[in-house]
């Protein structure tokens, strides 16, 4: 489970994040919608704990436990996983020697027992499968020369692997043709599970076509300002965001 | 310049000494009148040899039985099995001689001195015997011949000096390994490579000196038509090194590709400088040198390709790249082209940084502690060099000792 309490945040003193109040419960799937400047994206990073950022006030908590000192990787070890609106290219790292070592790390950390070399390139064979990724791909650098349909379904092959408790998915259909959309999608859907949580972050309604959340939050200068069920989405979607104190 | 050089170093006066004024007047003069390289020297500006060697070193006798089996303790890679070892510059022995192939030592190396540079005239008016190795036209080498320098005993100089005369389309993989134990030594040595038509060289140095060394090598290569040259170095050890290539190509339809890591710490000095001369048409070169540098150590490279006015269709790219992993770690680069022909394809680029933050975020994200996340990123970096080393093995134990370093000396 995920809460953020009153959380501030800023970034070389401009105030972004004014007050968060949000609770996602284990299982359930959450999406918050809201216009370009909003803060959705900072509260991601915020999540992941990028340095940038000055949390200013209030707390994360994720499993009843304050994340906010926990380094970046421990974050990642305790099962957060943020999906990267432009996931980065890294030339001289394939994607199966990230993917072990990303695994390797957090299992050690967890000191949990480690799968054998086969029975990981399995599970890495078969989530690839899934997601349309070939082991062609799998040999290259990670996302060098990837179209931004790959790099997105990247990031799920990622979280498939990784298994983190709360998935954050940053604008993960920004950039996306809607049959791209459908498999990261399908690929999301796949991975929802009851000890599973996810927030999905979009300025667009169209994603939660695909993903169906049990609650929509909107989220407006850096704060919270209204929640519903998933026909909030489409409320916003015929309306825009004016009715929320900003322009379309 | 004369006046310059009035003012001699000890250790200057002491290889003045050693040049042995009455033997060989003309090199007494020169060096009378150049002395060591030095920072006023344009070559030599960001390394400065004369500031550096401070300590006086005759040239090393030949190495007693102690000697060499304190050199034989070193070593940096496994040997081939083709393997000449030099101790304090002397060849000690040379095992695995494949037949047809001649290893003879010649009083005065006819090949010309091409290049007007003072390591390598140093070299040339010190060195006893040039070796010179003949490997026959046609012929393939199964092992690569390694030739295995390495210094032991008291603190001295030497300026050891081989020549490979690589017959036509003959293929041949040649390994340099520099050791030294922590003593004060200085190493001076020329390897001139001559390449004939249709010949495959592949050369692959590997520098580990002891931290106490001053290292100044100096390769000279000379490419007739058809041939494809490649070499790789490995630049970790010494406290000082300089690497230098001077390249010639006199044949039509050549590829040269010369490539390297260099792994800086402390307060090391690090130069890789390369010349390339295209003076006929129709060639291609590659250079990839990728340093990186912690600590207070210092990086340079300089890299100079020269198109002449017959080159036509040359096609070179020269690349240099210095990561800079501590506030005090510095890279010079200084890359030139100097084109005299108007159908040329050549570029180059050289770029200092860090490691990108954002990418280091990415790494962490997923769980890799800082300091693993770091050493993969800084691996992949190297990672694009490495790769320039077509001999599969060679490629594996230089990519280990990397990642050995790695480990070592990233936190």
């Amino acid at each position: 489970m995920l809460e953020i309490k009153n959380l501030t945040a800023e970034i070389e003193g401009k105030k972004i994040l004014n007050g968060i109040n949000l609770t996602v419960p284990t299982g359930e799937v959450h999406a918050i919608m809201g216009p370009n400047g909003s803060g959705k994206s900072t509260l991601s990073y915020i999540l992941a704990g990028r340095a940038d950022y000055e949390v200013t006030g209030g707390d994360i908590l994720l499993d009843g436990e304050s994340i906010l000192e926990m380094e970046v990787d421990e974050r990642a070890a305790k099962g957060l996983f943020l999906a990267f609106q432009y996931p980065l290219e890294i030339p001289g790292v394939t994607t199966m020697t990230f993917l072990k070592a990303a695994y390797e790390a957090q299992a050690k950390k967890r000191g949990e027992k480690l799968l054998s070399p086969g029975d990981f390139l399995k599970k890495v064979r078969a989530a690839s499968a899934k997601l349309g990724i070939d082991d062609e791909m799998l040999k290259r650098g990670l996302n060098v020369g990837f179209s931004g349909g790959e790099k997105k379904r990247m990031e799920i092959l990622q979280m498939a692997i990784l298994e983190p408790q709360l998935a954050v998915l940053d604008e993960t259909d920004s950039g996306l043709d809607i049959d791209a959309l459908k498999i990261v999608a399908d690929g999301v859907n796949a991975l929802r599970a009851k000890n599973r949580s996810f927030l999905v972050i979009t300025h667009y309604q169209r994603l939660l076509n695909y993903i169906v959340p049990d609650k929509v939050h909107v989220l407006t200068k850096g704060k919270i300002v209204k929640t519903g069920g998933k026909e909030l989405a489409l409320e916003l979607e015929a309306q825009g965001y004016a009715g929320y104190g900003e322009a379309a | 310049m004369r006046s310059m050089s009035a003012i001699r170093t000890k250790a200057e006066e002491v290889v003045l000494e050693t040049i042995n004024e009455e033997a060989d007047s003309a090199a007494a003069q020169w060096f009378a009148e150049t002395g060591l390289p030095h920072r006023r020297m344009e070559a030599w500006k960001y390394t400065d040899i004369r500031a550096f060697w401070r300590e006086p070193l005759k040239s090393a006798p030949q190495p007693d039985a102690a000697t060499i089996k304190e050199a034989e303790a070193l070593a940096p890679l496994p040997e081939s099995k083709f393997l000449l070892t030099f101790v304090n510059g002397w060849l000690t022995s040379k095992a695995g001689v494949p037949q047809g192939v001649t290893i003879q030592p010649v009083q005065n190396d006819t090949a010309p001195a091409l290049w007007d540079d003072p390591a390598l005239k140093l070299n040339a008016v010190l060195t006893g015997a040039t070796v010179m190795i003949t490997i026959p036209d046609g012929v393939t080498l199964d092992a690569p011949l390694h030739l295995n320098y390495r210094m032991a005993g008291a603190p001295s100089s030497t300026y050891p000096s081989v020549h490979i005369h690589a017959g036509k389309d003959s293929r041949v993989t040649i390994i340099e390994t520099h050791v030294s134990a922590e003593e004060t030594y200085v190493l001076n040595s020329t390897l001139i490579i001559t390449c004939s038509r249709g010949a495959e060289v592949s050369h692959v140095r590997v520098q580990t000196q002891g931290s106490k060394t001053l290292n100044i090598v100096s390769t000279d290569v000379r490419l007739n038509e058809n041939v494809r040259f490649s070499s790789f170095a490995l630049e970790e050890g010494a406290a000082l090194s300089r690497n230098q290539y001077f390249v010639t190509q006199a044949g039509e339809e050549t590829e040269i590709s010369l490539s390297g890591i260099s792994l800086g710490k402390g307060k090391q000095h690090l130069d890789t400088t390369l010349v390339i001369d295209h003076s006929v048409p129709n060639s291609v070169s590659r250079e990839m040198f990728k340093q990186v540098l912690t600590g207070e150590s210092h990086g340079v490279f300089q890299g100079k390709i020269i198109v002449r006015p017959h080159a036509q269709k040359t096609d070179g790219q020269m690349n240099a790249r210095g990561l800079l992993l501590s506030d005090d770690a510095e890279f010079y680069a200084k890359p030139e082209l100097e084109i005299y022909a108007d159908d040329v394809l050549c570029a180059h680029g050289a770029t200092a940084g860090q490691l990108d933050e954002d990418l280091l975020f990415y790494l962490r994200a997923r769980g890799l502690p800082e300091g693993e996340a770091r050493a993969m990123l800084v691996s992949a970096f190297v990672g694009e060099a490495l790769e320039k080393i077509d001999h599969e093995p060679l490629r594996e134990a230089l990519s280990a000792r990397c990642e050995a370093w790695l480990k070592e000396n990233l936190h």
